[in-house]
């Protein structure tokens, strides 16, 4: 099909997608423009930007979001591995081995799905407290690394008994044992899986606040999700400084994607249909 | 990675590839490997919510013990006017909330699978993609903004075209709170529907579409003739995903409007958090989840059952 006749049958279409993507994209647009204003500037034009610019309100956002942002990976990045692992090793577990009660384990372990996370808020409140794990890395971790790993281990069973088994048997044949198995054949043939895996729970993980509203005390400690909101809260008569402090928040899951952002969008459209 | 294989398949054909002649592993080695797994289940996800069952019979102010007191909790819940408000909010923001993702989802994935060119097929994906990593409460944030009866864009922008002759306090009047949570991120084509549906389709036969072509079925008509029935599964799965999401919400009301004006926005999700973690009454509060869950339950047992009745999946 020629290029014109191509744009005449996709231009209605182009139209909508641009109309909705428009609508979409202009609560951020006009936030990320208003950042740069002082309050006199933003009642005086309250849509276009205004000269002079005022990244000041930025150094202003920064101390708070940058620390928040440094507590957010601080939770974020050992959640992350521990899924991965322990999701890996009980997929690989249910997907390559027969034992006995193994079907009704994963049935056992998928239900968890059906039960309403903020409903074990409470006793797992009540757990942390008993040990003193308030205000604590594995306080926040452990618990988050628990909702992750029921969706990963279906996800990992899934992807794992898509290998053929041959490859397996061959290697057995070579005089490889079952950790050389797992770690020279089945992970880094589940690259793909596992960045699938990453990528929600990376999504998860940073988005989360009632777990971290409930398991930190600790003010200098809440991870972003928590810090923008206080700090808006703290912050909301100077508008600029406000919105500043939304864009800090949002930047490092934007660069995160930009670098990624083929393997990000495969990742998401792939773990959810299977 | 497997896109899309029909649920009701998946169980049978998966019992004959990984037989492994018991003789050549010992057992200990799956149990191995499962243990961390069951550890950290067994404390965070099972013991829990045995815990929570049982403490909402019981007065509990965390770290006191629970006292039991039988059925009083679930008595007096259901005498809780504000409890009662939140059940029938929940009802309407699940709805309302849901409808309007599953249609903006099909409506975003429908205009971009249709496009000719490839390369913009990609770029719209992105797009509408680009959204989904930005921060939930900011996202919240900046909605509440979008709201705000001083300085907020609606307002401004509905004033500004003549729409309207004075702003008006969206998230501050009873009638418009709950529709304008329902609305936030309008128009809600972002997020995953989006991408399940658009996978969906991509992975549908171009043989099928192209006969239908040739018979003179226009692409509107396709739409609904073929695609719309060829998706059902991802449909499905994203409306259990999107209701049981709108059962327990929870955020935008912390965040935007603390359940008010006049408990319009409650929603049973913030009440139990307020309830257990604003009042300590722990045991309340856990009355009040073992409700959610049962309603959890039932909406998504429901669903599956609409879904699988008289339903034959072949492979399209």
């Amino acid at each position: 099909m020629s290029k014109s006749s191509a744009w005449r049958r996709d231009w209605p279409l182009m139209l909508a997608l641009l109309i909705l993507a428009i609508i979409t994209y202009v609560p951020f647009v006009f936030t990320v423009i208003n950042s740069f204003k002082i309050n006199a500037q933003f009642f005086q034009e309250f849509w276009l930007p205004t000269t002079p610019l005022h990244p000041e309100n930025y150094a202003r956002a920064w101390p708070a979001m940058g620390r928040a942002i440094l507590n957010s990976f601080s939770y974020s990045i050992p959640t992350l591995i521990l899924t991965l692992v322990i999701s890996g090793l009980a997929g690989y577990a249910f997907a390559r081995y027969r034992f006995p009660g193994r079907n009704s384990l994963f049935i056992s372990i998928l239900a968890l799905i059906m039960i309403p996370g903020i409903l074990l808020v409470i006793p797992m409140f009540s757990v942390i407290i008993a040990l003193d794990w308030d205000d604590t890395l594995q306080g926040v971790v452990l618990p988050w690394v628990s909702v992750e790993i029921v969706f990963g281990t279906f996800l990992m069973r899934t992807f794992f008994e898509t290998l053929p088994r041959e490859y397996f048997e061959a290697a057995r044949l070579d005089g490889a044992n079952e950790f050389s198995l797992l770690i020279r054949i089945a992970v880094p043939l589940a690259i793909p899986a596992f960045s699938t895996l990453a990528i929600l729970n990376l999504l998860f993980s940073w988005n989360d606040i009632i777990w971290p509203l409930v398991a930190i005390f600790d003010s200098e400690r809440l991870p972003v999700s928590i810090g923008v909101l206080s700090f808006a809260g703290a912050w909301s008569t100077d508008y600029g400084v406000t919105f500043a402090s939304y864009v800090i928040a949002s930047l490092p899951l934007i660069i995160i994607f930009a670098f990624t952002s083929r393997r990000f969008m495969d990742g998401l459209s792939g773990g959810l249909s299977i | 990675m497997t896109q899309q294989t029909t649920p009701s398949t998946g169980a049978k054909s998966e019992s004959s590839r990984w037989q492994l002649s018991s003789g050549f592993v010992p057992i200990y080695i799956p149990i191995l490997f499962l243990i961390p797994a069951l550890l950290l289940l067994l404390s965070f996800r099972y013991i829990p919510a045995v815990s929570a069952i049982f403490h909402s019979f019981t007065y509990w102010n965390i770290p006191e013990p629970g006292e039991f007191i039988g059925l009083e909790n679930y008595q007096a819940l259901f005498d809780d006017p504000i409890f009662i408000k939140s059940l029938g909010n929940i009802l309407k923001y699940m709805i309302g909330r849901t409808a309007l993702v599953l249609v903006m989802a099909f409506v975003g994935a429908e205009l971009v699978y249709n496009l000719t060119s490839d390369r913009w097929r990609n770029i719209w994906r992105m797009v509408f993609t680009i959204p989904m990593v930005i921060p939930f409460t900011v996202n919240l944030l900046v909605w509440q903004q979008v709201y705000a009866g001083r300085q907020g864009m609606l307002n401004e922008f509905l004033t500004g075209i003549g729409a309207m002759a004075r702003p008006y306090p969206w998230l501050g009047r009873p009638d418009s709170a709950l529709p304008a949570l329902i609305f936030i991120g309008f128009p809600a084509v972002t997020g995953f529907g989006f991408l399940i549906i658009l996978a969906a389709l991509q992975n549908l036969s171009s043989e099928v579409n192209d006969a239908a072509l040739i018979d003179g079925c226009s692409r509107l008509r396709r739409v609904f003739a073929i695609d719309l029935p060829a998706i059902r599964g991802p449909l499905a799965l994203i409306l259990i995903l999107s209701l049981n999401q709108g059962m327990q919400e929870f955020a935008p009301m912390l965040v935007m409007t603390q359940g008010g004006p006049i408990n319009t926005t409650m929603s049973p999700a913030y009440y139990l958090y307020i309830q257990g973690f604003t009042y300590g009454k722990h045991g309340y509060a856990s009355a009040i989840g073992a409700v959610l869950m049962l309603m959890t339950l039932a909406l998504s047992i429901f669903i599956l059952r609409m879904r699988y009745r008289r339903a034959y999946d072949v492979e399209v």
